[in-house]
Parts: structure tokens; C-alpha cells; sequence
């Protein structure tokens, strides 16, 4: 890899030189056994028959390595559906990246755990839908999952690699949050992220069950604040507001083109999860181009890089080194332009949420599951 | 918020899954853990450099100051903060 040769003028950069990318999220397949409504993946899932090869990610994993690449995070879909998981997670400690492991524990026994551990996996990321069961099948729409997820904490608590919760929180379990902390405790955690969800791709479908209140949100930035002096040096706490009632938008994906880069199960190259919403993008494919050439030349990564792209109010703003902008796909599905600014900033757009908000529903009572657009297994 | 300082007879270790790297492309080093990465300056890689799993924070100090000729007790407040930032971010545990 050269990577001194791949620094052209990118056509919209301000700077003078694009940074090197840290992250790698390897989305190795979108097949799950869990249905979880507000699923990260796109709407449109991929399908296993164009998933690329095991020797296909670990040249993928070679190169973004070469390139600058830190850490990995090898996620899904479920990781654990491909029979090559072992195989993947070696090849990309091969590569010296540090190996995250995103996982649902379902479909992973203890022997299998063990291999992907032997192998060279740095890390598991759990995630977990609710403490209460039915709130777990209720969203994972799959039976016992909170109990299997658990008997799988406990495995690598065992094994003594290190532990990260994810708790992805919304209207039906933020009550919950207390005892959500607890439990990371309890299963010997070192990371607990408390991520509420993002309201794109299938969580926008499922606004009008998932999106917590006003008065939930507050309660929630307490109860972290508390818990984060309380548990200091012991539970890592990561904490993911409700965007919609922030005053000024996330720094999505920490600036377009800037730290991390996704690849989806059929190789395509993207910088956010969502960015095949942007249907005006074309996403370069790693089987066609190096990853160097993606990510320093291609129109998809370099067009929302710097400022040329931003509305004046962006441009102009103390912030845009901040937020760089906020979320353009959100600003696509809410205001119609993938280039104004995030309509969650209160600069730019006083009222633009109000209306969304609106559609907030009354709560979790007999028959929301009939109200949840589930995402299928694959 | 006060943060008791690590004694001065503990022994700082890495905590498991946390480990030190040479990042070539940038020319700089880190501390990668899990979803973390901490990058170090030069005083901070000496640090990392000298925990061995079996040596006091004292002995720590006392080579770094030969190393940089310098009098222990000139930089033993810097190498007990930085090694309780660490524990606090859980990259070192005692």
C-alpha cells in the first residue's frame, strides 16, 4: 500500500490532507437469529449467496491494516452465522489489528467460544435487549433470549476475556436502566454502553414504539452522570443520548471519511452504516479497488469530507469541527437534502424535530409486538 | 472529584485484552483495549515500557530516572498519576 501516492486533492477537501482511517467495521454478514426493530443494518439486508469469502476479508483486513487501521469490529448481522467466524477473527489478529467481537451470543456454544477466543479475539461486545425477559423476547423476537445471552456472559467472564454490554435503550426498557447497570455489573462487564437507539433504516419504521419521552431522556442523562462517578475505575461507562432531544447533533461517525470505515458482507465500502440510504452515492466495492483507493480518492468517501459541501450556517459555525455537520443521512430522511445541516441542531432548524416527536406513542402495553415491524433473519 | 493515588509499593500490570503497539503509519505509540485507543507521548511510553507485572511503582521510578537522568523524586507525582489515570480507564489494574 502506498500511501503517500494515494493523496490526491480530494474534490470538496478544505484540508490539506485526508487523516489515515483507525477503525474497520467488518459486517460480515447481515443473517441473524435476532429480529431486534431498530437493527442497524440497512432495510434492503444482503443477502449470504453475494457475502464475500474468507480469503476476501483477510485481504481486507491486510490492507486496512496497512493503511492505518487500528481496530476491527467484527460485527453483522450475527457475526457467529458465518462458519468461518474462526477463521476471520485469526486472520485479522494475522493482520495486528485489535479484534472486537460484536456479538448477539446466540448460536455461539462454550467450545466455539473457546476456538474464537484461541484464535486471537482481543474482546466481546454483548449486546443485550432488555434485563426482563419478555422485554427481550419482545424485541429480540426470539424465545429465552436473555437467558442465553446470559449463560454466555458468564463464559467468558470465565475464560477472563474482557466484557463489554451493550445496551441498546428506547422508550419500552429505559425504566429499566438502573438494574441494566447492575446486571453489567453482576456479569463482571468492564464497558457498558448505554446506547440509545438511532432513529434510521428499521429503528424510523419503529419511531412510534421506540422513541422515549422527554422526561425519560432527562432521567437517563442523571442516572449515567450518577453512575459514572459511582462505578469510576470499575464499569467503563459509553453513553449514547437520544439525538433527537440533544441541542446540537452527534458527531456522526466522527466525520464523514475521517476515522472509520464499514465494509458490508458483500464487500462494498461505505462510511456509515446507513450511507446506502444516500441513493445518490455510488459505494466502491473491495473486490474492485483497494481499500487506499476508496478511502483517499473515491467521490463517495471525499464528498462529504471538510466544508465545501456545507450550508452556510455550517460553515460558519464554532461547531463544525465538533459535529462536522451532523448525521447527512438523517438529514436526508427527515429534510429531503443529504446536504443541509442535521436537523437535530437547534441553529440550523428551531423546529424541524417538534413534528417528528409528535408520533411519539403512549407506551408498552398487550399487543406492541403487533405495532413492531421486526427485520427478518436474513 | 479526588482520585486516591496508586500506592507507590503496588505493582500496575496490563489488565487482560489491553496491549501496547507501535502505530508505523502515524509514528506514534498506543494503547489498544477493548473499542479504546489511547494514544502516548513520550513520557507515557517510557511508563508503559517499564510495567513488567512484577515492579513496584517505586521501582518504575527509580529506573525511569536513571534512564532520563533525573532525581526519583522529581517525577515519582507524575508516574503515580499517570499510572492511576490508567487504572481508571482500566488499562492498568494492581
Amino acid at each position: 500500500m502506498h500511501i503517500d501516492d494515494a493523496k490526491p486533492g480530494p474534490e470538496h477537501m478544505t484540508e490539506t490532507t485526508i487523516p489515515a482511517p483507525q477503525v474497520l467495521l467488518a459486517e460480515v454478514t447481515h443473517r441473524c437469529p435476532l429480529q431486534c426493530p431498530y437493527c442497524s443494518n440497512p432495510t434492503e439486508l444482503i443477502k449470504k449467496d453475494i457475502e464475500i469469502s474468507t480469503a476476501d476479508w483477510a485481504r481486507v483486513f491486510k490492507e486496512a491494516a496497512e493503511l492505518g487501521v487500528l481496530q476491527v469490529s467484527i460485527s453483522g448481522g450475527e457475526p457467529a452465522a458465518r462458519r468461518d467466524l474462526t477463521e476471520l477473527i485469526r486472520a485479522a489478529r494475522d493482520a495486528d489489528l485489535y479484534v472486537n467481537l460484536i456479538t448477539s451470543g446466540i448460536g455461539i456454544t462454550k467450545s466455539r467460544l473457546d476456538n474464537l477466543v484461541d484464535a486471537g479475539c482481543d474482546h466481546i461486545q454483548l449486546s443485550l435487549q432488555d434485563v426482563d425477559s419478555d422485554g427481550a423476547k419482545l424485541i429480540s423476537n426470539l424465545n429465552q433470549s436473555l437467558e442465553r445471552k446470559l449463560e454466555f456472559a458468564n463464559w467468558v467472564a470465565e475464560m477472563g476475556v474482557p466484557l463489554t454490554i451493550n445496551a441498546v435503550m428506547h422508550r419500552l426498557n429505559l425504566d429499566r436502566l438502573p438494574e441494566t447497570i447492575e446486571l453489567a455489573q453482576q456479569l463482571g462487564a468492564r464497558r457498558l454502553e448505554i446506547a440509545n437507539v438511532q432513529y434510521h433504516g428499521w429503528a424510523s419504521l419503529n419511531k412510534h414504539v421506540l422513541m422515549p419521552t422527554q422526561e425519560q431522556s432527562d432521567k437517563t442523562n442523571q442516572i449515567v452522570a450518577d453512575a459514572r462517578v459511582k462505578l469510576q475505575g470499575q464499569l467503563l461507562i459509553d453513553y449514547v443520548p437520544v439525538d433527537h432531544y440533544a441541542e446540537y447533533p452527534k458527531s456522526c461517525m466522527n466525520g464523514w471519511g475521517r476515522v472509520a470505515l464499514i465494509v458490508a458482507p458483500d464487500g462494498s465500502v461505505l462510511p456509515c452504516h446507513n450511507a446506502t440510504t444516500l441513493e445518490h452515492l455510488t459505494f466502491p466495492n473491495a473486490l474492485d479497488q483497494s481499500l487506499g483507493t476508496i478511502w483517499y480518492e473515491s467521490h463517495a468517501f471525499n464528498i462529504y469530507r471538510g466544508d465545501a459541501w456545507m450550508p452556510e450556517i455550517c460553515k460558519t459555525c464554532d461547531r463544525k469541527e465538533v459535529d462536522y455537520g451532523g448525521c447527512r443521512c438523517q438529514a436526508l430522511a427527515i429534510l429531503g437534502d443529504a446536504s443541509a445541516a442535521d436537523p437535530v441542531c437547534s441553529r440550523a432548524h428551531p423546529h424541524a424535530l417538534v413534528v417528528a416527536n409528535d408520533h411519539v406513542s403512549q407506551g408498552y402495553e398487550v399487543g406492541t409486538e403487533k405495532q413492531i415491524t421486526y427485520r427478518p433473519n436474513s | 472529584m479526588s482520585v486516591q493515588l496508586v500506592a507507590t509499593s503496588a505493582i500496575p500490570k496490563f489488565e487482560r485484552g489491553v496491549r501496547l503497539k507501535h502505530d508505523t503509519v502515524r509514528e506514534r505509540h498506543v494503547v489498544l483495549g477493548p473499542e479504546m485507543l489511547i494514544e502516548l507521548n513520550q513520557t507515557g511510553t517510557a511508563i508503559m515500557n517499564q510495567i513488567d507485572g512484577a515492579s513496584t511503582v517505586t521501582e518504575i521510578v527509580d529506573r525511569l530516572a536513571q534512564q532520563f537522568e533525573v532525581n526519583p523524586q522529581d517525577i515519582s507525582q507524575d508516574v503515580a498519576e499517570f499510572c492511576t489515570s490508567m487504572m481508571l480507564s482500566r488499562v492498568l489494574s494492581i
